[in-house]
């Protein structure tokens, strides 16, 4: 029997920076992400994090994991529970709940360091039980 | 083009858009997002694929004060190797008001080719004109 593995924990400092280089990158130039007077206006009342470049983290396990086979069959459905204020240390994190049908189901999640989630849902891997 | 959230119904389509995926660009979203930049030097991350369909969708669709992404779905069908350029199909799957907030569900489906190598549906919540003015 061939489980699923074990999925590592991915610990990051989301900070102003890290948030200015991925709107940058990712082609995301909301300026509730990045500047503070356009923050001020809007629902957090200051600039937060791209709810994207929280899962980024999540993903980032998820491949540290499955590699291509992430990339060739992965799926993820989540959804955001907080806001990412930085600067803040967040830990991403995948939990083997079933492996059933050729595919394993985690129960992913992000939390700050005070353990406020910021992230919960679920993600899928093609994997294959019977094989070697 | 930039088309108006709030008028935005069900079945509605934006016009399609190229998206070619460059070695800066992957090195770049690497570097933001701090994953190790060895482990995707043939082919791109996934997710940077779907975070760029969400760039083109801001592109066309510029987004009211207030506006929230509540929720986020991938399906990854195939890999796509670094340099391949992509089409983006973005249209509207669900809308609906409720209790002031207007709830938008967009759904970006990216191909080479043929193939259908991703989709992605975002859920985008933003507060009606009146409960803006509201506050």
């Amino acid at each position: 029997m061939n489980a699923p593995p074990p999925v590592a924990p991915v610990t990051r400092r989301i900070d102003q920076a890290r948030v200015h280089a991925y709107a940058i990158a990712a082609r995301d130039r909301n300026p509730i992400h990045t500047d503070a007077a356009a923050a001020a206006a809007g629902a957090f009342g200051r600039p937060v994090a791209h709810g994207m470049l929280v899962l980024a983290l999540v993903a980032d396990a998820l491949a540290a994991t499955f590699g291509e086979r992430w990339a060739a069959g992965g799926t993820l459905k989540v959804r955001w529970r907080a806001p990412a204020v930085p600067p803040v240390d967040v830990t991403a994190t995948a939990t083997l709940r079933r492996c059933e049908a050729g595919v394993a189901t985690y129960d992913v999640a992000c939390h700050t360091i005070a353990g406020e989630q910021l992230l919960s849902g679920t993600a899928t891997v093609p994997w294959d039980e019977a094989a070697s | 083009m930039t088309l108006t959230f709030h008028a935005l119904r069900r079945g509605d389509r934006l016009p399609p858009a190229q998206l070619t995926v460059g070695a800066a660009e992957v090195r770049a979203y690497l570097a933001a997002t701090g994953e190790p930049a060895a482990r995707w030097t043939a082919i791109a991350p996934p997710l940077a694929l779907g975070a760029w369909a969400i760039g083109e969708l801001l592109k066309q669709l510029a987004p009211p004060p207030g506006t929230l992404h509540a929720a986020q779905e991938f399906e990854f069908f195939a890999p796509v190797p670094i340099g391949a350029t992509l089409t983006v199909a973005l249209h509207v799957v669900q809308q609906a008001a409720h209790r002031g907030t207007n709830v938008v569900v967009f759904e970006a489906e990216l191909s080479a080719g043929d193939t259908l190598v991703q989709r992605g549906r975002a859920t985008v919540a933003a507060p009606l004109p009146q409960q803006t003015a509201g506050r």
